[in-house]
């Protein structure tokens, strides 16, 4: 009976310990796809018995699970919006925002397209659809092929923000699941155009178009110049403790950013 | 710690002052994007302080609040009225139904709501407190036992989605609506004239302006509308206007019967009005056709001869041209107008005598025109503001519809005269206390026997309205 209780015990202490170990990031794609799997690889080679399930699905979804508190971290490359941040708080969840590193989204189009310039205006017209052919901003003829993310991303709708004075995007405008398939698009056709993140800027067959003479290089996008740039960030439930602390520590610290830097984003510092 | 301490302080005092937490939440954005970008805060900082003033907007009452996504604004408005009403009505002829003596206390309630979808797509819905066309007052006192509910409905007053546009034919606007909806038909007079100002039509309706037309302010305006007065549906189950078929077979001699509808189809009744308006700064005229297109036998439920042909005469013969006009100025610094329309049916004459004896013409003193000429100095805006109307009308027997009259006046009928005056006085920006008196006459003393009381006004008929109007 004793030897029992004490195998009992032990198994519910390894239980215990393994689930404590797991830690559960949602949300932001732009953050997702690359930069956190690549962070918690880094983490887990120095954190042994930590285990991570990431899920890429948009920032919504990221915001949405730490209300809900599915997840320790939620990723999203927009701030959480008022609702959002109301809502959780109606639940007893005090939404706490963490910059862990700056985006610029990147207006790419195909790399043999001849245009080289963009204004802020021409940028609001090509994605409203007030304008449809390529003619109309210096390039050939040829209508534009618009690509954007999808609804739940928190880039579709900080693009809107940030670049379409919070108009609708042109009906004819394609959704994507993420960066890497609008990069992958838009190197496919020659009347493409879309934005990803600087991740992202170096997929094959595609190019960055300056905003007003800007690019999203390090210094425009801290400097805040680039007019696209954006902080993206962790999100979680009140100062975060335990294993989500330590890894966003991580994050933060000097190893951290150089990931941050290496993946292609700005860092924090 | 403590320069962090003071910036906090700083911003969540100005919260703290402004005490609508929300709009400050909202307004601090470019204040903390200031902030963040001379240095006094850190990205970090403004991150956290946005959060911090969003987080108390779920305790306000806009915060518990969830509305769609899809809508851009949410609008919620409406009124209420009470009304003390007496009537004293006199039938034409004398000794007919509807004479009457009484005094009535009536509430209205109208609420509204109104979603705009993005710039150019809006959908409303209107809940209103009765079920009349041109009524919405419900009666107090009106129950079969005290103070009980059993007369007291809500219903849907509109329902309708609208589209805004420009651009279309090199317009300034378009305005396209659908459903059950409010119309934009200029129509001067107390409570609407030759459109009552409760009702709101069923089908589609259009306008489209141009601006600057001619004159500098100017618009031309150009209005129409398809509403549908009754969709038949009553005709698959009908069998009054059935018609037998009998048959011989050739070779056994036999007789047989086949009996079919003789209108199977079903041809919806329609209201067709169209509006041309030229408008100024200063005055407004906008000729305007009111017309019919129904099938003969309107009302397929109406299950008998008699039944149908009083309804056709309601539903035939009616081309009604209609010119409102009114001029604008100020006087003593209150706005002065004088309005009017004139109108005639094109096809009056056959108009009033179907309505005096049924499908067959009868005697009638025909009359075929319709109008009132008016006079209204001052608005009800301000607390303290009054308004005067003074406005007489004519409705020939033969002129126009009473389903689209007001109902206020002549009992909302034809064959009638008389005079309308009101006053109203603002006692607050939202509460306005108003006293209507309508004195009305028939014009054709004496219907011929059999004339169908839709359409024949009263011999007399005196109204008196006190109401209390609040608006929300």
């Amino acid at each position: 009976m004793k030897k029992s209780l004490i195998v009992l015990t032990a198994l519910l202490a390894t239980a215990v310990t393994a689930s404590a170990q797991k830690l559960v990031i949602k949300g932001s794609d732009t953050l997702g796809a690359k930069l956190v799997p690549m962070l918690s690889e880094e983490y887990k080679a120095t954190h042994s018995g930590v285990s991570f399930e990431i899920a890429a699905e948009g920032s919504t979804t990221g915001i949405a699970a730490i209300t809900d508190g599915t997840a320790e971290i939620g990723m999203s490359s927009r701030r959480a919006r008022a609702t959002e941040v109301s809502a959780a708080a109606a639940k007893g969840v005090a939404m706490k925002p963490i910059i862990v590193c700056y985006d610029g989204m990147a207006v790419i189009v195909n790399e043999n397209n001849p245009v080289t310039t963009f204004t802020k205006r021409q940028i609001e017209q090509i994605f409203t659809g007030d304008v449809t052919d390529w003619s109309a901003v210096g390039g050939k003829a040829g209508t534009f092929s618009i690509y954007t993310r999808n609804t739940s991303s928190g880039t579709y709708s900080d693009w809107k923000d940030l670049a379409m004075k919070k108009r609708d995007y042109a009906p004819s405008s394609q959704k994507m699941a993420g960066n890497e398939q609008i990069a992958a698009e838009v190197g496919k056709n020659p009347n493409g155009i879309g934005y990803v993140g600087v991740a992202y800027i170096k997929s094959p067959g595609v190019k960055v178009i300056p905003i007003g003479g800007h690019l999203p290089t390090k210094d425009e996008v801290l400097s805040k110049k680039y007019p696209y740039a954006r902080p993206n960030f962790y999100y979680t439930n009140g100062e975060p403790t335990g294993e989500a602390a330590k890894f966003i520590e991580f994050t933060l610290s000097d190893a951290g950013q150089k990931i941050v830097e290496k993946v292609g984003f700005i860092p924090v510092k | 710690m403590a320069t962090n301490s003071l910036k906090w302080l700083a911003l969540l005092g100005g919260v703290a002052l402004g005490s609508a937490t929300m709009a400050v939440a909202q307004d601090s954005g470019p204040l903390i994007d200031t902030l963040v970008k001379k240095g006094i805060l850190t990205d970090q900082e403004g991150e956290d302080l946005r959060v911090e003033l969003l987080k108390d907007f779920g305790t306000t009452s806009p915060g518990k609040l969830d509305v769609s996504s899809a809508v851009t604004r949410l609008r919620i408005a409406g009124d209420a009225r009470v009304r003390y009403q007496y009537d004293n009505e006199e039938s034409n002829p004398v000794g007919a139904a509807n004479d009457r003596d009484r005094n009535r206390y009536r509430y209205r309630v109208r609420l509204g709501f109104t979603a705009d979808l993005g710039p150019k797509w809006t959908t409303a819905l209107r809940i209103e407190s009765a079920n009349g066309a041109t009524s919405t007052n419900a009666d107090l006192g009106s129950a079969t036992d005290n103070f009980s509910k059993d007369t007291d409905f809500a219903y849907f007053g509109q329902a309708y989605i609208n589209y805004r546009d420009s651009g279309f034919l090199g317009s300034d606007s378009v305005d396209l609506r659908l459903g059950k909806l409010p119309h934009k038909f200029f129509n001067p007079g107390v409570n609407g004239f030759w459109i009552d100002s409760d009702i709101n039509f069923e089908g589609i309706a259009e306008e489209i302006v141009y601006s600057d037309v001619g004159i500098k302010g100017s618009t031309l305006s150009m209005r129409a509308g398809q509403f549908v007065l009754n969709n038949n549906a009553a005709n698959s189950g009908s069998t009054s206007a059935a018609t037998t078929v009998f048959a011989v077979n050739p070779t056994t001699g036999a007789i047989t019967s086949t009996t079919t509808n003789s209108n199977p189809t079903v041809d919806p009744s329609m209201l067709l009005i169209g509006q041309v308006e030229y408008a100024t700064k200063k005055f407004k005229v906008a000729p305007t056709i009111v017309a019919f297109a129904a099938p003969s036998d309107h009302d397929r439920s109406a299950t008998t001869a008699a039944l149908q042909a009083s309804d056709t005469s309601v539903y035939t013969d009616l081309a009604t041209v209609l010119v409102p006009f009114e001029y604008t100025m100020t006087l003593g610094a209150k706005p002065f107008a004088i309005y009017a329309t004139y109108g005639f049916n094109i096809e009056g004459d056959d108009r009033a005598r179907r309505l005096a004896g049924g499908v067959a013409p009868q005697p009638v003193d025909d009359d075929s025109e319709i109008y009132n000429a008016g006079v209204r100095y001052g608005e009800n805006r301000l607390p303290g503001d009054y308004q005067l109307v003074a406005e007489y009308r004519h409705v020939g027997n033969g002129s126009y519809s009473s389903l689209l009259l007001d109902s206020d006046f002549n009992g909302g009928l034809l064959n009638g005269e008389g005079v309308i005056l009101s006053g109203s006085y603002s006692l607050t920006s939202a509460i306005t206390f108003t006293t209507t008196y309508f004195n009305s006459f028939n014009i054709e003393q004496t219907r011929a026997a059999g004339g169908a009381s839709r359409g024949n006004g009263f011999g007399k008929a005196q109204v008196l309205q006190v109401d209390l109007s609040a608006r929300f």
